[in-house]
């Protein structure tokens, strides 16, 4: 099968979609046609249009979906390289230390059982809508769960070089930098990409709560003044971008070609 | 000269209580000396690998380990080929030799254990795979580098756990050969683990059985490989090694009908009934001689091929090889053979054979009907379910081959 074979072939359901949002939003503005629910392709360029426009927030000058993103981005950012960090440090810990295995997994196994939005109403009472409240919900909704999958994963690679690790007798320090961070970063990669998603998800539930700029808190200020145009927009972008990420992550692991081949 | 480099003595294991695994078992591994450890599945072979490298800890018995030796510093190479993945050949030879360096100066370059790393690599004919990954490489270059691996642990005593199990024949010959001569060259103790009978005759100074007594435990027999025939009731009762242990019995029977040095012929011969005196004789007045064998083009490494043979091989002798590449069961594929067979006669009264040099012919071939190799014309020694030799007569000329050939 060829290469453009299969982009056309992938690219149907995209088509599908157009053409029966199409035919929904043209009967919709034949019966309607002040309707803002279900924007026509000139609505939708006004849409883009506001959102790539200075000063269309009230009285700042800068473009809103620029400051959207640079706003959501960072909060994301921080919040998945602090999860990644702890998720890595405790599942070696666990790898590693008996002591910690047991001290750490009952709570993880725990934490990872409770659906991290129940817990965003006490977050929001004990932290306040602060750029925090935010992090912390987005790494307690994914760090339990890199926790436990990194674990699996750095278990299943030491039982296959366990005899040769305790053969050559390494030094704990040296097993940590030299074995196991490097034999588990592929992994890594790939489970941060796994957890794409809910980042965002925690991300953009957080920021409708409380927030001044961020992707999530445009969709629901705007949502007030039924502004699908700029919503579409706003998801549209957000999909850009987390597929971006996506194929980031993807390049970045394929430079591990040993992680496929072993 | 030799020293033990460790001794296991009335070693009992058991994974559950009541359940025992291993009775009382003893051996040891001297120096410069490759002990093979032969079993079935499941027998509790590896059990005791593991209890030698001090995962596992017996319930009774004693190890003595040599001064040599620290029980941490016993090297091992086993079947699954553990060579980090994320390392290139050359780091994975890195991260053993400067284990025992402290967390600073590991992030430092030190030349002298680069080209330490890179002499290993020598021995084992992988220097010029040193920057590459092991998912680029073979089955059997992997191994040569678990080898080289062992190797830079610097212990003299390698444990090695069906190193060869998963490759195929020609490279496990191969490998086999390499083990022979870094023992010899390093004067190393090998404790090797196998279910191949051949493999272990052909690599061990002397060979253990690990084989199940009714429930109670695996036992260990000395396994004779000189001297003689097996008739332990146990091993009798070992369904599994019936065929094997037949196979030995037949191996030792013509090792002292034939030869004159007996302990010569424990490491020229293989499965294959080579006697290595006739071999010599006919040889002396042989121009060309045939060989009848599966093993196609990796030959010289065969060790069914006699020392001569490699001798002559180098020296420039002509050789032919057949290979029949028949079904070792059934032996169904005896007309496949019998055309080859014919095909190489046919083509042999063209060539420039000389007429009156008798021809040595042996090789793996499956028994169907020795009354038919008579009436071929040759003479049967001897052979038993699994190889056979025999010489054709020394009046072979090139009439008489072409009549065996109408005969075929």
């Amino acid at each position: 099968m060829s290469k453009a074979f299969k982009y056309i072939i992938g690219s149907i359901p995209f088509i599908l979609t157009l053409i029966i949002y199409s035919i929904l939003s043209y009967q919709q503005h034949i019966k309607n046609p002040e309707d803002r629910l279900m924007p026509r392709p000139n609505q939708l360029i006004n849409g883009i249009k506001w959102s790539f426009s200075h000063g269309s927030i009230g009285q700042s000058d800068a473009i809103p979906i620029v400051k959207d993103t640079i706003a959501s981005l960072r909060r994301l950012l921080i919040s998945l390289s602090i999860s990644g960090i702890i998720a890595l440090v405790i599942a070696i810990g666990m790898q590693n230390s008996t002591f910690l295995l047991y001290l750490f997994k009952p709570f993880i196994v725990t934490l990872a059982k409770i659906p991290p939005l129940a817990l965003l109403p006490i977050l929001l009472l004990w932290v306040g809508i602060s750029e925090i409240s935010k992090i912390t919900l987005i790494i307690i909704g994914i760090t339990p769960y890199l926790c436990l999958h990194l674990k699996n994963d750095l278990e299943k690679a030491d039982n296959l070089y366990q005899e040769k690790l305790f053969t050559i007798k390494l030094p704990i320090l040296q097993k940590i930098l030299f074995i196991d961070l490097l034999i588990i970063w592929p992994s890594f990669l790939h489970q941060m990409q796994t957890c794409l998603g809910s980042a965002w998800l925690f991300l953009l539930v957080a920021e409708t709560v409380g927030a001044n700029y961020g992707l999530g808190y445009r969709i629901f200020v705007v949502r007030r003044y039924l502004a699908m145009d700029i919503i579409f927009v706003y998801v549209a972008w957000i999909t850009l971008l987390s597929v971006f990420m996506f194929i980031l992550l993807s390049a970045w692991q394929k430079r591990y070609e040993w992680y496929y081949k072993t | 000269m030799e020293k033990n480099l460790i001794k296991l003595k009335n070693i009992n294991f058991e994974y559950i209580r009541g359940n025992s695994v291993l009775s009382n078992v003893s051996l040891n591994v001297m120096k410069g000396e490759c002990v093979c450890l032969l079993g079935t599945s499941g027998v509790g072979k590896t059990t005791l690998f593991k209890i030698i490298q001090g995962i596992l800890k017996p319930q009774n018995g004693n190890i003595y380990y040599s001064e040599d030796i620290k029980k941490n510093d016993i090297a091992t190479v086993t079947q699954n080929y553990t060579l980090f993945p994320h390392l290139t050949v050359l780091a994975n030879l890195r991260i053993v030799l400067r284990r025992k360096e402290s967390l600073a100066s590991r992030f430092f370059t030190n030349n002298s254990l680069e080209n330490k790393a890179k002499e290993y690599l020598e021995q084992v004919n992988m220097v010029d795979e040193a920057l590459k990954m092991p998912h680029e490489l073979s089955g059997g270059q992997k191994q040569r580098v678990a080898i080289a691996q062992a190797l830079a642990q610097e212990s003299p005593l390698i444990l090695m756990d069906e190193p060869f199990g998963a490759l195929d024949e020609g490279i496990r010959e191969e490998l086999q050969s390499m083990i022979i001569r870094l023992k010899e060259k390093l004067n190393l103790g090998i404790l090797f683990i196998t279910h191949d009978l051949e493999e272990a005759i052909y690599l061990g100074q002397q060979i253990f059985l690990l084989i199940e007594s009714n429930g109670s435990g695996s036992i260990i027999q000395k396994y004779p490989i000189l001297g003689s025939i097996i008739d332990s009731p146990e091993i009798k009762e070992s369904e599994n090694f019936f065929r094997e242990v037949q196979a030995l019995k037949n191996y030792l029977f013509r090792q002292k009908k034939f030869s004159k040095h007996p302990e010569k012929i424990a490491e020229a011969c293989n499965r294959c009934i080579i006697d290595e005196s006739i071999l010599i004789q006919l040889e002396q007045n042989a121009e060309e001689i045939w060989i009848i064998t599966p093993h196609l083009k990796k030959d010289v490494h065969h060790p069914m091929i006699s020392k001569t043979v490699k001798q002559n091989l180098r020296s420039g002798k002509r050789y032919r090889y057949i290979t029949p590449h028949m079904n070792k069961e059934t032996g169904q594929n005896i007309n496949l053979f019998k055309k080859k067979f014919n095909e190489y006669i046919h083509l042999c009264s063209f060539s420039s054979l000389p007429t009156d040099d008798p021809i040595f012919l042996f090789g793996e071939i499956v028994i169907y009907d020795p009354s038919s190799i008579k009436s071929l014309g040759f003479t049967y020694l001897s052979g038993d379910n699994r190889g056979m030799m025999f010489v054709l007569p020394e009046t072979f000329t090139k009439g008489y081959i072409q009549r065996i050939g109408e005969f075929v």
